[in-house]
C-alpha cells in the first residue's frame, strides 16, 4: 500500500484517523494505535516482511539499554560494533546478496547462485531506511547524545511510525523523543498537516506521475533518440525524481503532523544549488546528514588532513550510492558524486579565489546533477551509452506523435516543475499561514486530488525501491 | 469550535466523510451502481478454483450497465443505446447457463472466449441461449475454458454431447488457439456443483491481508468514489470535445478510432485479416489442429463444428475493407476446412456483403460482436445441425 493508493487514501488512513482521534489525548493508547496500524501498513507489502522488521527492532531496543548501562568504553564499543554489524548484515543479506553473488560468480566462473541460501532473497521494502534509522538510535546512545528510552512502547512507536517507515525521512530519536510521550494536536497542527499532505499529493500525482508518462514515451523511442529527445528525457527524469520524492516526503510530514509529530523537511530547493556540495546540503537532507554524522565523521571527516578528507568524502558518497541499490549504476553514480565533491573540495583547499556568478554556478550544478541522474536512472549500461552518445551528437529531429502527445499533456506539469525548482522553495509551504482562503483552497485541492488519484494510473514512488 | 477553526481543519472531517460513504457503498450499494460491466462482477478472478471455473457459481447479476470495453482507453462517453439492462446468470458449476440446464441434458457444448461468454450481452442474446430456446437444441456454454478442460470434465465424460461447437474470431480459429486444442488424456476433473453462491463464496473467495494486492484491487474496482470521479471526468471531457477531437488528443496506442463509422478498433493489427499473416504454414497448422480435435472428439462420438467469425477490422476498418477476397485468410480457410472434411459454418461472404450495406455486426466501442452476429451464428448452426441430423450423423 502506498500513500496514493485507493486503499490507503479511502480506507486505511481515514480508519486510522478516526481511531486515533478517539484516543489521542491518552498518549500510550494513541501510541498503541500507531504501532498496530504501522504493522498493518508494513504487512501490506507482504506478511513475510514483518519478522524482518520486528526482530532487529526489538533487539536494538535492548542493545540501546545495554550500551547505556555498560561503564567500560571498550565493552560499550564492542557491543555497538556487534549491533551495527548485525543490522548491516541483515541489510547486506537482503539487499546485496543477489548482486554480490552474481558478480562473484562472473569473477570466479562458478555459479554460486545455485545454492539455496542465495536463492529467492527478496529485500523487504524500506529496509535501507529502517536500518539507518535504527543505527542512528544506538550510535547516538553510544555517543551519549541521547538516553535510551525505557518505554518500549515509545521506542516501538518511533521505530515503526508508518509515515516514514518505508522511504524516510530518516528521523532521529532525538528529533521526536519528547513528542513520543507528550504531543499536542491543535488546529494549527492539523492545518500544517493538511498543507504538506495536499502539496505532497499534488506534486506526486499531478507532476511526478504526469512526467512519468512523458518519460515512458521518451524511453520507448530511445533507440531513435536525438539530442533534443535525450536532453528532454534527462530533464524530465530530473524533475520527476525530485517531485516524486518531494511529494512523498511532504505526504509523510503531513501525515505525521496529523498525529502530532514534526518530521524534518527533506529538501531545500536542491536544483538551486550552486555546487554539488551544496546540492547534498539540499537533497534528501536526512540521508546526507546521516551519511555525514554516521559515516564521514567516524571515518575522520576533515580532521585528518586534506588527503584523508578527500578519501573520506569519496568513500562516503560511494557507499551512499551503494545504499540506493544493489546495482553497478548506483555505485558509479555514487563514485561520480564523490569525485565531484572531492574536486570542489580541492578548489576550496587551493584557496582558488575567483567566485563564479551565482547563475553560472547553478547552471554547472544543475547540468552535472542531471547528467548523473542518467546513470542513476538506467541500470543497463547500453541505455546509458545510447543516451550519452545522443547527447553528444547534436542531431535534431522531430518527435514521434506519442511523445508530442505526452509532451502536450505534460506541459503544465513541466511549467510548474520549472517554476518551483528554480524560483521557489520548500520553506514557502512552511510560511503559509492558517488563513481561511488558504484552507478553502487546500480543501478544494484535496477533494480534486483524491478523486484524480483514483482515476489515474498508479505509479509507485521511486524511493520505495531503496 | 468557531467557523474559522472548523474551516482550518475541514480536510479531516471531509476525509472521514468520504471514507464512511465509501465503506457504506462497498457494503450496501448494489454492484450495478459502481461497475461498468456485469462481467466485472461475475468473473471468478479471485476464487481458488478460478483455474477451472470462469464465473462465480449459482450467481445472477441483473442491472443496467453499459458496454464498450474500448472506452477505458478512448475516454469516450458511452452511446446511450449501449446502456442496457443486463442479465448474467451463472449455473451451479460456474458456467454462463441457466441453472439446471446441464441436468436437463445438453446436445451441444460451445467453446470460446469472451465472445461466446457474451461479455457485453445479456443472457437471452447468447448463442447458446438462442439455440436452446429458439431452435430447441439444448446448448451448454463452456466459455471461457478450453476444450482440454471439457475433455477432462467428468460431467461430459459420463454423458457426452452430440456436438462440440468451437466459436471464435478468425484469428483465434486459424491461429490454433487454446480453445480448439485438445490432447487425448485419461485425466478427469470433477467440477463441483455448488448449491448456493454463498456456499461457494465462503469456501473460495480469497479476501485476506495475506493477499493484499488482490484485496486492494478488488475494493478499488468497486469504489463508488472512483466510479463517479471517472464518470465526472469523462462527462466533462465529452462535453468539451467531440469524439474525433478526443481521439486526436489522446491517441491511445491500444485503440484506433474511425470517425466516419464512429467505431473503435482494438490495435488493428490484432484484427489483420490478410492471408500473409498466417501463410501456408499457419494454415497447415490450423487445419491440423482442427483435424486432430475432430478425431479426438470422435472417440467419444462427438462431432466438431467450427465457427470462424470475420474480425471487426476485416469487415469495417479502412485498412482492410477493400482487400481482395483471395488475399484474405478467412474465405480461404473456410475452403480448406471444406476440403478437409471439418464441419463448419460459413460466415464470411454473407457478413461481408451485409457489412457493405451498412449492417453492424460489432459493438462500436467494443472488441466484441453484437447480438446480430449471435442471432446469425445461431441460425446457421441450427441449420447445420439439422443437416447433420438428416445426414444421419447421429451417435
Amino acid at each position: 500500500m502506498i500513500f496514493t493508493d485507493y486503499f490507503f487514501l479511502v480506507l486505511f488512513f481515514p480508519v486510522f484517523l478516526i481511531t486515533y482521534l478517539l484516543v489521542y489525548k491518552t498518549i500510550p493508547l494513541a501510541n498503541i494505535i500507531i504501532v498496530l496500524f504501522s504493522l498493518l501498513f508494513y504487512a501490506s507489502f507482504g506478511l513475510e516482511n514483518l519478522p524482518i522488521l520486528l526482530v532487529p527492532l526489538v533487539l536494538d531496543f535492548f542493545v540501546g539499554l545495554i550500551i547505556f548501562k555498560i561503564k567500560r568504553k571498550s565493552i560499550k564499543k564492542y557491543v555497538l560494533i556487534t549491533a551495527i554489524f548485525f543490522n548491516l548484515g541483515l541489510l547486506a543479506y537482503y539487499k546485496y546478496t543477489g548482486f554480490f553473488i552474481n558478480n562473484l560468480s562472473l569473477f570466479l566462473f562458478w555459479d554460486i547462485s545455485q545454492y539455496k541460501i542465495f536463492q529467492n532473497v527478496v529485500a523487504p521494502i524500506g529496509i535501507s531506511f529502517i536500518t539507518f534509522q535504527r543505527i542512528s538510535y544506538i550510535v547516538d546512545i553510544y555517543r551519549t547524545k541521547i538516553e535510551p528510552t525505557r518505554n518500549f512502547l515509545n521506542y516501538f512507536t518511533y521505530a515503526s511510525l508508518f509515515p516514514h517507515l518505508i522511504s524516510g525521512p530518516i528521523v532521529r530519536f532525538s528529533q521526536i523523543k519528547d513528542q513520543l510521550s507528550q504531543r499536542t494536536l491543535n488546529t494549527n497542527k492539523i492545518f500544517d498537516g493538511s498543507k504538506y499532505f495536499v502539496f505532497g499529493m499534488l506534486f506526486k500525482v499531478l507532476i511526478a506521475n504526469q512526467l512519468f508518462i512523458l518519460e515512458e514515451a521518451l524511453i520507448k523511442d530511445m533507440m531513435n533518440s536525438n539530442f533534443i529527445q535525450s536532453f528532454l528525457l534527462m530533464l524530465i527524469f530530473s524533475f520527476r525524481i525530485y517531485f516524486d520524492f518531494l511529494g512523498y516526503s511532504f505526504i509523510a510530514v503531513g501525515l505525521a503532523k496529523y498525529m502530532g509529530f514534526d518530521f524534518p523537511i527533506n529538501f531545500n530547493a536542491p536544483y538551486q544549488a550552486t555546487s554539488i556540495t551544496d546540492f547534498w546540503r539540499r537533497w534528501n537532507i536526512t540521508l546526507s546528514t546521516w551519511l555525514r554524522d554516521y559515516l564521514y565523521v567516524p571515518l575522520g571527516g576533515n580532521r585528518k588532513g586534506k588527503i584523508r578528507t578527500y578519501i573520506n568524502l569519496f568513500f562516503t558518497m560511494l557507499l551512499g550510492g551503494l545504499w540506493h541499490g544493489a546495482s553497478w549504476n548506483f555505485i558509479i553514480w555514487g563514485f561520480m558524486h564523490g569525485t565531484f565533491l572531492v574536486m570542489e573540495r580541492f578548489f576550496i583547499d587551493t584557496k582558488f579565489k575567483y567566485v563564479f556568478p551565482a547563475i553560472l554556478s547553478r547552471i554547472y550544478s544543475f547540468i552535472i546533477i542531471n547528467l548523473l541522474w542518467i546513470i542513476f536512472r538506467f541500470p543497463n549500461n547500453q541505455d546509458i551509452q545510447i543516451l550519452f552518445s545522443s547527447l553528444l551528437n547534436f542531431k535534431v529531429e522531430s518527435f514521434n506523435s506519442e511523445i508530442i502527445n505526452a509532451l502536450c499533456f505534460s506541459a503544465p506539469a513541466i511549467g510548474v516543475a520549472i517554476i518551483w525548482s528554480f524560483f521557489l522553495n520548500e520553506n514557502m509551504i512552511k510560511d503559509l499561514k492558517p488563513r481561511v482562503p488558504v484552507a478553502v483552497g487546500l480543501l478544494i485541492a484535496f477533494l480534486f486530488i483524491i478523486a484524480y488519484s483514483l482515476i489515474r494510473k498508479d505509479v509507485p514512488f521511486i524511493y520505495f525501491q531503496f | 469550535m468557531n467557523l474559522k477553526k472548523f474551516i482550518l481543519i475541514s480536510i479531516i472531517p471531509l476525509w472521514i466523510f468520504i471514507a464512511l460513504i465509501e465503506i457504506a457503498a462497498l457494503l450496501f450499494l448494489p454492484a450495478q451502481y459502481t461497475v461498468r460491466r456485469a462481467w466485472e462482477v461475475v468473473t471468478n478472478y479471485d476464487g481458488k478454483d478460478g483455474y477451472r471455473i470462469p464465473f462465480k457459481p449459482n450467481y445472477s447479476f441483473v442491472g443496467v450497465v453499459r458496454g464498450g470495453d474500448l472506452l477505458n482507453w478512448t475516454r469516450f462517453k458511452y452511446h446511450p443505446e449501449d446502456l442496457n439492462k443486463h442479465v448474467f446468470t451463472v449455473d451451479e458449476y460456474g458456467f454462463r447457463n441457466s441453472i439446471g440446464l446441464f441436468k436437463k441434458g445438453v446436445e451441444a457444448v460451445m467453446m470460446g472466449n469472451s465472445y461466446v461468454g457474451g461479455s457485453q450481452e445479456t443472457q437471452d442474446n447468447l448463442i447458446t441461449e438462442i439455440l436452446t430456446t429458439k431452435y430447441n437444441i439444448p446448448s451448454y456454454n463452456y466459455a471461457l475454458k478450453p476444450l482440454q478442460f471439457f475433455w477432462e470434465d467428468t460431467r461430459f465424460i459420463r454423458s457426452p454431447p452430440k456436438y462440440v461447437i468451437v466459436v471464435g474470431v478468425e484469428s483465434e480459429i486459424i491461429g490454433s488457439n487454446w480453445i480448439e486444442t485438445v490432447v487425448e488424456s485419461s485425466a478427469k476433473y470433477d467440477v463441483k456443483e455448488w448449491s448456493t453462491y454463498e456456499e461457494w463464496r465462503r469456501a473460495n473467495e480469497v479476501i485476506a491481508w495475506s493477499n493484499f494486492v488482490l484485496l486492494s484491487n478488488k475494493l478499488k474496482s468497486r469504489s463508488a468514489m472512483r466510479f463517479y470521479s471517472n464518470k465526472v471526468y469523462i462527462d466533462i471531457l465529452n462535453t468539451l470535445f467531440n469524439r474525433k477531437t478526443l481521439a486526436e488528443m489522446y491517441k491511445p496506442p491500444q485503440v484506433k478510432y474511425d470517425s466516419d463509422l464512429d467505431m473503435s478498433f482494438f490495435t488493428i493489427e490484432n484484427d489483420n485479416p490478410k492471408f500473409e499473416v498466417y501463410g501456408v504454414k499457419g494454415f497447415i497448422s490450423g487445419i491440423t489442429t482442427l483435424k486432430n480435435t475432430q478425431e479426438v472428439l470422435a472417440k467419444r462420438g462427438i462431432t466438431l463444428i467450427v465457427v470462424a467469425v470475420p474480425s471487426k477490422g476485416n469487415l469495417y476498418s479502412k485498412e482492410y475493407k477493400n482487400i481482395k477476397r483471395e488475399d484474405k485468410a478467412l474465405p480461404r480457410f473456410e475452403t480448406e476446412m471444406e476440403k478437409n472434411g471439418i464441419e463448419h459454418v460459413k460466415l464470411y461472404d454473407s457478413m461481408y456483403a451485409n457489412s457493405l450495406k451498412g449492417k453492424i455486426y460489432f459493438f462500436k466501442d467494443d472488441t466484441h460482436w453484437n447480438s446480430e452476429t449471435n442471432i446469425l451464428i445461431a441460425q446457421l448452426l441450427a441449420s447445420k445441425i439439422k443437416l447433420l441430423e438428416k445426414q444421419g450423423n447421429l451417435r
